[in-house]
């Protein structure tokens, strides 16, 4: 039974990185996409400008484009129909033999089709309420990103609307409609993986997951045990909010008196309520201990040293390896008593979920720990190139208190994954923390 | 691929039920192979083409041509993905409405998916293509071409059979959907400039745009 049940979630698993590859593949073409758009309505700009009269101008006759200046009876100039200009024949271009533009309008209108806004303002007449440049894939992601790293503070409402951009007066209800029926698959796959290791009290148990691939129980044990701090933290905050106790009370019901085997189509018609319930609950509680931690420590310390490590692509298993040799001269994590327990972590940014988190052991009482260990991160090469990677240094003190030693970022963006110069050792200096706006990130995807 | 030295970003939406072959059939078009393999899509996936539009001038005139940059979603057809696949309709251009003429069921499914991308695409009457695919196995036929025929007729669209194995019709029904759509844009950008008509759910395509009088004053 319980060997059928993690097959299924095994699949979960792969069939969720399986679509979000799709997806940050499809990132790649709307980048490419949004650039081209940029520079189009660039060029429209520039055109309308050559072709603005001042008030007085625009009392004589002239062409409004190219200024000549137009005669009584012959070269009258015509008004173009579209901005209502005189313009000589010179500056009209015909779509046939009845219809023309001025060169301004005609360019408007190929901007117009080349870019899409076609499609869009065709869309925006249908579903006017939501985002109206966004892609469903971009909406997903974004939901995705926010739903695996949810703000710290729980009992906010779901932030969706403000992924969807542009400024467009949003109907919230209609919005969420949407992203809760896609999202929902999402959710459907994290609630599986985390179904089968979870008992009832046991927040961290998704953790399991994250690290076992990684041979690294040992750690996840250490890590269970010492964050009970921050469950009574959490604990603390569900009884305050009685509201939500209710909620994940729903969840887990649902959950249980579900069959795994049937339990993922019954996903997709779960109420909002649940979903976002239940959304909510996993997301916050898994991220609070990185979160909080995080946060706090990050200008307690100097950053010195450097960290020498080799990042390498191998394409046959799709896999990025980053091999973290040793630290050299880091700070004390503790100064006045001359303390160091450093490990590091890794992000592969703009995924800033546990799932994106991976780390080194931690070695005892040294400021020049040698680490030799290697992370790997399973992503497809087209992905890569939207991702940062960061690398931070930590003191992991006592009751598991973490103060940060510095970090490097290795942006993809430019990577050339057959150099292999890059495959060797190399040190990078350490930096002090770069706060990533939110925003940025939104940008980035 | 990824460039952006590309004059239009054409979407296009292939769907249909499970294992009528959309997946083999976009392979068959921007790779020109045939896999006979059944994989089934999870969930979404796209591949992407390039591909030189020749705009005929509009009265046959010698036209322009475009480089068009083709992004083919592909869907999954099984029920379990359904929410996910509806939701990218409304980000497709033009749609590749894909039965299988082998199996009755599909062609019966085809209803349900109309209705489906009425309701989720980015208006009320997108363009569409239908398509019969696995045209090669006519031993194993169960929908004649004239059921089918009458069925895009009454939705006022094209019908096309194709067969991914031999490459039958593969390119010129993609080709078709394309023309759709350009025609389709250039009536969308003019007709906001005359007049707002709205037109019928029922037709497939639009009206013609009536031609305007000539301005006079020239």
């Amino acid at each position: 039974m319980m060997a059928e049940e993690f097959s299924l979630s095994f699949l979960m698993e792969l069939e969720r990185d399986k679509i979000l590859e799709v997806l940050y593949r499809d990132q790649v073409v709307q980048k490419a996409e949004d650039d081209r758009i940029r520079k189009l309505k660039m060029q429209l700009h520039q055109l309308r400008w050559k072709g603005v009269k001042n008030v007085n101008e625009s009392q004589e006759r002239s062409c409004a484009r190219c200024q000549q200046s137009l005669g009584w009876m012959l070269n009258r100039g015509a008004v173009c129909e579209g901005c209502s200009h005189r313009v000589c024949s010179g500056c009209r271009i015909y779509l046939n033999i009845y219809i023309w533009k001025c060169t301004v309008c005609y360019a408007h209108r190929e901007v117009k089709i080349k870019t899409g806004d076609w499609f869009f303002e065709e869309r925006a007449k249908k579903f006017s309420l939501s985002g109206k440049y966004e892609t469903t894939g971009t909406k997903l992601l974004t939901s995705y990103q926010k739903m695996s790293n949810i703000s710290v503070v729980p009992p906010t409402p779901p932030p969706f609307a403000e992924a969807a951009s542009e400024g467009n007066s949003m109907d919230l209800s209609k919005s969420k409609g949407f992203t809760k029926s896609v999202e929902n698959l999402f959710f459907s796959l994290t609630t599986h993986m985390k179904k089968i290791s979870k008992s009832q009290d046991d927040v961290t148990a998704p953790r399991f997951h994250l690290t076992a691939d990684y041979g690294q129980h040992a750690e996840w044990r250490k890590e269970r045990r010492s964050q009970s701090d921050t469950a009574i933290d959490i604990a603390n905050r569900i009884t305050n909010a009685p509201n939500l106790l209710n909620l994940i009370k729903k969840t887990k019901g649902t959950e249980e008196c579900e069959d795994s085997s049937s339990k993922q189509e019954e996903d997709f018609n779960f109420t909002s309520n649940t979903i976002f319930s239940g959304r909510r609950k996993y997301g916050s509680i898994c991220s609070i201990n990185s979160t909080c931690t995080e946060a706090d420590n990050y200008d307690k310390t100097n950053v010195t040293g450097e960290i020498e490590l080799a990042i390498m692509y191998n394409f046959k298993t799709s896999t990025l390896e980053i091999c973290i040799k040793a630290c050299t001269n880091l700070a004390y994590g503790e100064e006045k008593k001359k303390k160091c327990n450093p490990y590091v972590k890794t992000y592969l940014l703009p995924d800033k979920s546990p799932q994106s988190k991976l780390k080194t052991a931690v070695k005892k009482n040294t400021v020049n720990p040698s680490f030799l260990e290697t992370l790997k991160y399973k992503i497809h090469c087209s992905q890569l190139v939207t991702r940062m990677l960061q690398i931070s240094v930590w003191h992991s003190g006592t009751l598991k208190r973490k103060v940060f030693l510095g970090e490097v970022l290795i942006p993809f963006e430019s990577w050339d994954f057959g150099d292999n110069s890059l495959q060797s050792f190399n040190c990078y200096q350490l930096k002090t923390k770069v706060i990533i706006a939110p925003q940025n990130r939104a940008c980035m995807v | 691929m990824t460039d952006g030295d590309y004059d239009y970003l054409i979407k296009l939406l292939a769907l249909g039920d499970s294992g009528v072959g959309k997946t083999t059939f976009l392979y068959r078009y921007t790779d020109r192979i045939f896999n006979p393999k059944f994989i089934t899509t999870v969930g979404i996936d796209f591949r992407e083409k390039r591909v030189v539009y020749n705009n005929t001038g509009p009265n046959g005139s010698p036209g322009k041509t475009f480089k068009v940059h083709l992004q083919l979603w592909d869907t999954a057809g099984q029920e379990r993905f359904r929410s996910l696949t509806t939701a990218f309709f409304r980000d497709a251009m033009g749609f590749l409405l894909m039965f299988d003429l082998t199996s009755q069921q599909s062609f019966l499914n085809v209803r349900n998916w109309m209705s489906q991308l009425q309701a989720n695409a980015y208006c009320e009457n997108p363009d569409i293509v239908l398509i019969g695919n696995k045209a090669d196995l006519s031993d194993q036929r169960e929908v004649n071409e004239r059921q089918a025929k009458d069925l895009a007729d009454k939705y006022g669209i094209p019908y096309f059979e194709t067969s991914a194995a031999t490459g039958q019709n593969v390119e010129k029904t993609v080709d078709m959907l394309l023309d759709l759509i350009m025609k389709r844009m250039e009536q969308c950008v003019d007709k906001t400039q005359v007049s707002e008509t709205v037109n019928g759910a029922a037709s497939g395509k639009l009206d013609p745009v009536k031609p305007e009088e000539k301005k006079c004053a020239c």
